[in-house]
């Protein structure tokens, strides 16, 4: 829909006959093809660029009871100049709050992402490389992962630690390192059966010097594939932990912003303090699921066009 | 016919080879589990196993090369691997200079790998992508610590110029997918020489490259012979390639040995029909040279499904009541050349086969003659 028909180039690939690999430059050029992909990059990246700088340009602080000129309290006043996406109940400025919210939703986002992709390159590597036992515990493992739910999970962590965002992250990264560490394992299966592995074999490498120079390069890509989707991933389980109630209560995000909203009530009377936050949660969500459109494409060759 | 009968007998009593040799090879067999998990291994008998090695002996001596010939599925790669010590054999031991490295471990294999190296068949898939030519060459001499840094680039430069990419520095510095098919197949032989071995296994180096590079590559061979004193175990499915670089040559069919002896008599005589087969295959410039057509037909059986007796015998155009009783050994017809089949080695060949005895004998007496 959002693509110029025939705008697409055929034989976009130089690559070897066989290699089945790609590279990032693969990945920016399939990006630059569909309009919905560059579009997901320029909105994530005003988000990191609001996640960086938004907090210092907040108009208000977030959780101080602002008084009008008239030295009354703005309680629950729609969008304005004055309030530019409406007060809460408090009297509090909600674009302040959404502002100083997106650098938590950030940083458990990165965070989360960083250690899932990390934690599932690096296990996916060992279990495709060593196959045999290795692999299989660490595929029961990755079954485990795949059966927990993620909601009860993060609450049974937050109550046994302290609710904070790191608590988040840990969560975050036990349940997310699933699918890169799945997708990773099947290339490495197929990557230590070609002939330059067998060569660096031949030429007595060792198994670690394999895994870390011969086969993490060529798959790091699939590894940058796997970033935003567990970065979204991170965002909406952080929005629903905290919905839920077991956020870090002393920092604000978008999640808290709709639980107070929720449990205020305010959510039909007052449209502008649920629709805020989560509009922005839909947008970052968005913006990194249409990244991820060229690596679909690059992953699964028959939605080439 | 009495010729052979008495060549056999002197050369089974001559028993054990007095020249010490490079590698020697001792019933070297690969057998793939077809079923897995608990229960493999329970099952019995035929079509348990891929049998794609099954018992394969030679040995090559010191600046000798030896070239393994046959179709698709005849077990020559497994060959090479398990020599290469990338696959462990199922059965068979593996000798390098006297020392039995069929199971050596750590420092051992380290040592045995430093001596042996491979050539993979394809330049598109042996190189690391990400690499550049100058890593790719260098690596095995970090990995067994041998010299420095500054002493590796000149290592490395003199490595390429041997493999004839020249000037060195202009491929130091490439990336793999910068080179044309041939080109990376040198870097990949530099790679393979840069540590000195003594023999080098190539597994069909020239098959997937183009027509017009191959000569280049098959002379380098040749140069590497001559100039480093280079053993070559060289696997092809062309004939002519193998003449062109090997002083023996074993003719393997489904994971066995049918043939193997002096390169050029395996060619002349063609003791084994299946020899026969594959030389009548090739093609031919000569318009005089009119040879019968091969006379094969249909396709190298699955290698979980042997047939019995002699593997070759269903499609073996002399075949007869003897050839599936029982298999074959591989018995001498010549001081240095032995062949497995009843043709041979049995006792009352049909008319078929004695008419193809006196056809091998024939051009043997021809070539005696010419000579």
């Amino acid at each position: 829909m959002f693509c110029k028909p025939g705008s697409t180039p055929p034989g976009r690939f130089e690559r070897g006959p066989n290699t089945g690999m790609f590279s990032m430059k693969d990945i920016w050029r399939l990006a630059r093809r569909d309009r919905l992909s560059l579009i997901g990059f320029f909105l994530f990246a005003a988000i990191i660029v609001m996640a960086l700088i938004g907090p210092s340009l907040a108009p208000y602080e977030p959780l101080t009871i602002n008084r009008g000129l008239d030295g009354k309290v703005p309680i629950l006043k729609p969008p304005s100049a004055e309030y530019l996406l409406g007060t809460n109940d408090l009297g509090r400025d909600i674009f302040s709050q959404i502002l100083v919210g997106s650098r938590t939703v950030v940083i458990i986002g990165l965070y989360g992402a960083l250690i899932a992709a990390v934690v599932g390159t690096i296990l996916g590597v060992i279990s495709g490389y060593y196959r045999g036992h290795v692999d299989n515990v660490l595929q029961r493992l990755v079954e485990a992962a795949y059966s927990i739910p993620f909601e009860p999970l993060a609450i049974v962590i937050v109550s046994i630690l302290s609710p904070s965002v790191w608590t988040i992250i840990l969560a975050v990264s036990l349940v997310y390192w699933r699918q890169a560490m799945r997708v990773i394992r099947t290339q490495v299966l197929s990557m230590r059966e070609r002939a330059f592995i067998k060569s660096a074999r031949v030429a007595g490498a060792s198994d670690f010097r394999i895994m870390l120079y011969h086969i993490t390069p060529n798959i790091l890509p699939l590894t940058f594939v796997y970033l935003p989707v567990a970065f979204g991933n991170a965002v909406l389980a952080e929005a629903a932990i905290s919905f839920l109630g077991f956020g870090d209560p002393t920092s604000i995000s978008w999640g808290q912003i709709l639980r107070q909203a929720f449990t205020k009530g305010a959510s039909i009377q007052s449209w502008w303090w649920v629709f805020s936050p989560g509009l922005f949660i839909t947008i970052t969500t968005a913006s990194v699921f249409f990244c991820t459109r060229p690596f679909e494409e690059i992953l699964n060759p028959r939605l080439r066009r | 016919m009495n010729k052979t009968n008495i060549n056999i007998n002197t050369n089974i009593k001559s028993g054990t080879i007095a020249e010490p040799s490079l590698l020697r090879v001792d019933s070297l067999t690969k057998w793939f589990p077809l079923r897995r998990g608990l229960l493999a291994g329970r099952k019995k008998g035929p079509g348990a196993y891929i049998r794609a090695v099954d018992g394969v002996s030679f040995e090559v001596k010191p600046g000798q090369s030896l070239g393994l010939a046959g179709e698709s599925g005849s077990g020559k790669t497994v060959t090479a691997e398990m020599l290469a010590r990338l696959q462990s054999p199922t059965a068979g031991t593996i000798h390098f200079l006297g020392e039995d490295v069929t199971t050596a471990r750590s420092r051992d294999l380290m040592r045995f790998r430093r001596q042996v190296q491979m050539v993979f068949q394809n330049p598109y898939d042996c190189l690391n992508e990400r690499w550049r030519v100058y890593d790719i060459v260098r690596e095995p001499l970090i990995i067994h610590r041998l010299g420095h840094g500054n002493e590796h680039l000149d290592t490395c430069k003199e490595m390429l110029t041997v493999v004839g990419l020249q000037p060195a520095e202009h491929y130091l510095y490439r990336y793999p997918h910068e080179l044309s098919g041939g080109e990376r197949q040198r870097v990949a032989i530099a790679r393979a020489l840069v540590l000195r071995p003594a023999l080098l296994i190539a597994d069909e180096p020239t098959t997937m490259l183009d027509v017009s590079v191959r000569a280049g590559v098959l002379n380098l061979f040749r140069k590497l012979q001559q100039d480093l004193d280079l053993s070559i175990l060289f696997i092809s499915h062309e004939f002519s390639t193998i003449s062109y670089i090997c002083d023996t040559t074993a003719i393997m069919y489904l994971g066995k040995i049918m043939e193997i002896g002096p390169t050029s008599q395996v060619f002349s005589h063609r003791y084994h029909p299946y020899s026969d087969a594959l030389a009548a295959s090739l093609p031919v410039v000569n318009a005089e040279d009119k040879r019968p057509p091969a006379r094969i037909s249909g396709e190298i059986p699955g290698a979980a499904s042997i047939p019995r007796g002699c593997r070759f015998a269903p499609r073996c155009p002399y075949q007869a009541p003897a050839c599936t009783a029982e298999e074959p050994p591989l018995l001498p017809v010549d001081s240095s050349h032995r062949v497995a089949c009843v043709i041979w080695s049995g006792e009352t060949p049909s008319s078929e086969q004695r008419a193809f005895q006196e056809n091998v004998l024939r051009r043997q007496d021809e070539e005696g003659g010419a000579a």
